[in-house]
């Protein structure tokens, strides 16, 4: 017997030998087997609480006079903006039932295929990433920035930038129009060449150029914002006016400026939009919150009223967000304090609220989000539909609705676009 | 009367278009867009000629862009831009009209004053812009900007310019003056630091740098040639100018390209032969020339000329993260150019190396940053110097030579500095242009801008010119309304 326990041993060793041979062994795909993606947020127990829950919620129109059977699910400086209805107007929202967002099919085969790889450097640098969500089991907060900062909204992307200054005490809003193409030239998920173009000599990570339609003192006027793969180079800003016919470089330092008069920085685009190893990040839990996901596009259009902030007819759903504490490094920044809350599926941030260097609330955050479906592969994108950024202390708000063309091929998605000399070659 | 009727139509009709936007016709092949200015000049210290209203202008600007076709990898437009001006200050205030008739030689010198003389000045582009894969060809009227600084022409010596847009210093893009061109650029893909290439073919159309007709806004002071002197030199400047065709060929080069490196570096040399766009006298048979003028009697030949040269320069313009803000720099050299030396016609020939360095930085500005809501304050500083070489100064005689700088020496230091911030969501926004001359002179001008919404903007600026001789009499408050529509 024990002769034969000695062969079967021989035997189960010969044979595990063959099977490493001939299949291999690849951490990687190990670690794709090991990865939970997509992401879901509610499952189990949590999935059938939620489902009570809305079969009590589920349809009602919510606005200030009922808004408080819903009050735990909002931030609650935003919630104060949403009662009090004699300063910031009128809105209503629905509630809808929690919806799987899921990610598109290449993010969840480059995700896979790339797990364990990327990393989050000594210096807060993003380094050995390619495409994918890079931290798709993500512990930290940097990493949950760095699943938010590599976000796809379509390798090919229009977004058509309406954007409205909304004055909540005059009642009357000014308006802006700036439609933006925006090229990925590295984290591509569908659109070839995938994952990334190759050769990228400038190490481009993505590049948009904006052409200005209105106000009229901005009509020409282009802009070209260019976004590295090294996450702590500054992006590189080229504007063309069209009353000079010049290309100026911008600095970097302009970004702390609202844009247009409005109230949203150059920074605050999709509530962060700078290098994420500028600020220090802390995870300070999770907490569940009506969120705009799966948002008609012409319903939320329709719920607009001029000179009111808050737009009518968006429709949350209850997800389970990440809550992140951010600190600028820059002592100078104009903001010494972030609240982050994002979504867990989509790694979109979805509010924020905003303080200044006294430490007062200063600016809530919006964004709602939709599915954009691509032109080119059919696949649905979570995309940020409507961002909302409100001036608390000035009662002002400024909303870019923003419905998007994904997947366009043509010349304004050759990477010839997205070059200083391309705003004067299409400028006029 | 009946102009002012018909300007007063023109307005009633197109102002209260509210929310108007673009006309756009053929499907969107076609738009048109465009805006009303209307200006009105006030002197605050009146000289001997007691002119108050030195301009009362109404400016139609109209831009169209006709799409004839666009489809990948080509792409073909018209672009058109005009620009047509009636000043009325000439009815608005009885000592400027006389002060044209007495100085520009007569009435039929109001027409000069009271809108563009010619297409030359009222068209200011119509091109066809052609663009197929890496090439792109414009063919027609344009403008060009070439260079870094917006402020003074350093680089950027294409077109000349039309002094009598001199309103409100400075808006380059009203005082150039389009030139009948080709351009053709060309953009290889993958080539090294992004190259591009854009040459400039100027076959036959010159213009010289146009005057506003005598006592009109720009003359301060005493005449210093009376009897319409000074309109006799500037009708004679026209006069005397090349004749259209193929003598006047000019032609220009400008390689740019992206230095991947610090944190990266926009560049471009170019080189542009040319003319100059102020007329010189023709050596001793000009000077004859002039004083027969000058003297109402019979010449022979011209007067002025208007000799080549060539102009190289080199650009740059990158940020510097330290100090958080951008920097951007030129450096052009002028060889062979003639200067007038003395008042007797001699000519000289010199050349000029220029230099200008410009640092822009958003600033947070204690007290008033913070008050503001954190809106920064935009700064940008820009020195220049100017090298005149071959400079002569003939001490005995007092002759030297009459150059950019418009002083004895033989060089020239100048800085400007503008500054800008907006107030109530940039409703209201404030700024200043300021330049010190260490040569003599100095410049201020301050502004208020106030757009309330997408159309309407509404301008009060004050203007003063230290410049020796002429005291406070080149000061002035602009005052100006103006309508988007497009």
């Amino acid at each position: 017997m024990k002769k034969y326990k000695k062969y079967l041993l021989l035997l189960v060793t010969c044979f595990a030998m063959v099977m490493v041979v001939f299949y291999g062994f690849n951490p990687g795909d190990s670690m794709a087997g090991d990865i939970q993606y997509p992401v879901v947020c509610y499952e189990g127990d949590e999935l059938s609480k939620v489902k009570a829950w809305e079969k009590q919620w589920v349809g009602k129109r919510i606005d200030a006079s009922n808004i408080e059977g819903v009050q735990e699910f909002f931030p609650e400086n935003y919630y104060k903006i949403l009662k009090d209805k004699e300063k910031w107007g009128s809105m209503w929202f629905e509630i809808v039932p929690y919806r799987q967002m899921m990610p598109t099919p290449g993010d969840i085969k480059y995700t896979k295929q790339f797990a364990g790889k990327p990393k989050v450097g000594s210096d807060g640098n993003l380094v050995d990433y390619v495409s994918g969500t890079p931290f798709p089991n993500a512990k930290t907060a940097m990493e949950l920035m760095y699943n938010f900062d590599n976000v796809s909204f379509g390798d090919n992307t229009l977004i058509i930038q309406d954007i409205a200054l909304i004055d909540g005490i005059r009642k009357y809003d000014k308006r802006m129009y700036a439609p933006s193409h925006q090229v990925f030239f590295s984290n591509r998920r569908e659109i070839p060449p995938v994952p990334e173009v190759t050769p990228n000599k400038k190490e481009i990570y993505r590049a948009s150029h904006s052409e200005y339609f209105e106000p009229a003192g901005m009509r020409g006027s282009r802009w070209l914002s260019i976004k590295w793969i090294d996450r702590l180079r500054d992006f590189g800003g080229w504007s063309y006016s069209a009353g000079v016919r010049r290309i100026v470089r911008r600095s970097t330092a302009q970004r702390l400026d609202a844009v247009g008069g409005g109230d949203a920085t150059g920074e605050d685009t999709t509530i962060y939009g700078w290098a994420i190893p500028a600020q220090d990040y802390k995870l300070l839990g999770r907490k569940e919150l009506l969120v705009g996901r799966h948002q008609n596009a012409d319903l939320l259009a329709k719920g607009h009223t001029e000179g009111i902030i808050l737009y009518s007819g968006i429709q949350r759903e209850r997800i389970n967000t990440y809550v992140i504490e951010a600190i600028p490094k820059d002592p100078d920044h104009i903001y010494s304090k972030s609240i982050y809350y994002m979504d867990p599926e989509t790694w979109w941030l979805v509010y924020s609220d905003k303080y200044d260097t006294q430490g007062e609330l200063w600016k809530v955050f919006e964004n709602v989000q939709s599915n954009i479906k691509s032109i080119f592969s059919d696949v649905f994108v979570p995309s940020v539909l409507f961002a909302l950024t409100i001036d608390v202390v000035r009662t002002h708000g400024t909303v870019f609705f923003s419905p998007m063309k994904i997947g366009e091929t043509g010349d304004k998605y050759k990477f010839g676009y997205y070059t200083p000399r391309a705003l004067q070659k299409y400028g006029y | 009367m009946n102009k002012l009727i018909a300007v007063f139509i023109f307005i009633v009709v197109f102002y209260p278009l509210g929310n108007t936007h673009a006309f756009d016709f053929f499907d969107g092949r076609l738009y048109l867009r465009g805006n009303i200015h209307e200006t009105l000049n006030i002197r605050t210290h009146e000289d001997f000629r007691d002119i108050r209203y030195s301009s009362f202008r109404t400016t139609l600007r109209l831009e169209s862009i006709f799409k004839i076709t666009s489809r990948p990898g080509l792409d073909v437009r018209i672009h058109a831009l005009g620009k047509y001006y009636y000043d009325k200050a000439l009815d608005l205030d009885s000592q400027q009209r006389h002060a044209v008739r007495e100085e520009a030689g007569g009435r039929h010198k109001y027409r000069d004053f009271r809108r563009p003389r010619d297409m030359d000045e009222w068209l200011s582009e119509l091109y066809l812009d052609v663009k197929w894969e890496t090439f792109q060809i414009r063919a027609g009227k344009q403008i060009v900007s070439w260079g870094e600084t917006a402020e003074d022409r350093v680089a950027d010596l294409i077109n000349p310019l039309d002094t009598k847009y001199m309103l409100g210093y400075p808006d380059w893009e009203d005082f150039k003056l389009g030139l009948w061109m080709a351009r053709l650029f060309w953009t290889p893909k993958d080539i090294w630091q992004d190259l591009s290439f854009e040459l400039i073919v100027i076959p036959f159309h010159f213009l010289p740098q146009r005057l506003p007709p005598g006592g009109a806004g720009l003359f301060i002071g005493q005449p210093l040639i009376p009897n319409a002197g000074y309109q006799k030199m500037f009708d004679k400047q026209r006069r005397d100018e090349p004749p259209t065709n193929l003598k006047n060929f000019e032609i220009g080069l400008r390689i740019r390209g992206y230095a991947d490196i610090l944190e990266g570096i926009d560049w471009a040399v170019s080189h542009f032969y040319t003319r100059t766009d102020s007329g010189l006298i023709d050596g001793d048979g000009g000077f004859g020339n002039y004083v027969n003028m000058m003297l109402g009697l019979p010449m022979k030949g011209d007067v002025y000329k208007y000799p080549f040269y060539n102009s190289t320069a080199f650009t740059f313009s990158t940020t510097w993260s330290r100090i958080k803000a951008g920097i951007r720099g030129e450096v052009a050299y002028n060889s062979n150019k003639d200067y007038q030396f003395g008042n007797f016609g001699e000519i000289k020939e010199c050349d000029l190396l220029t230099t200008a360095l410009t640092i822009d930085k958003s600033v947070m500005v204690p007290y008033l940053s913070r008050w503001n809501k954190n809106r920064s304050y935009y700064f940008s500083l820009t020195g220049y110097q100017y090298w005149l070489t071959n400079h002569e100064y003939n001490k005995s005689t007092g002759s030297y030579i009459y150059w950019e700088s418009g002083k004895r020496d033989s060089s020239w230091t100048k800085f400007s500095l503008v500054v800008a911030t907006g107030f109530w969501f940039d409703r209201i926004i404030v700024g200043g242009y300021y330049t010190y001359d260490l040569n003599g002179n100095t410049y201020v001008s301050n502004y208020v801008l106030f757009q309330p919404g997408d159309h309407w903007q509404y301008l009060a600026k004050y203007q003063q010119v230290n410049e020796s001789g002429a005291g406070r009499y080149s000061d002035q408050v602009v005052l100006s309304i103006r309508y988007e529509f497009w």
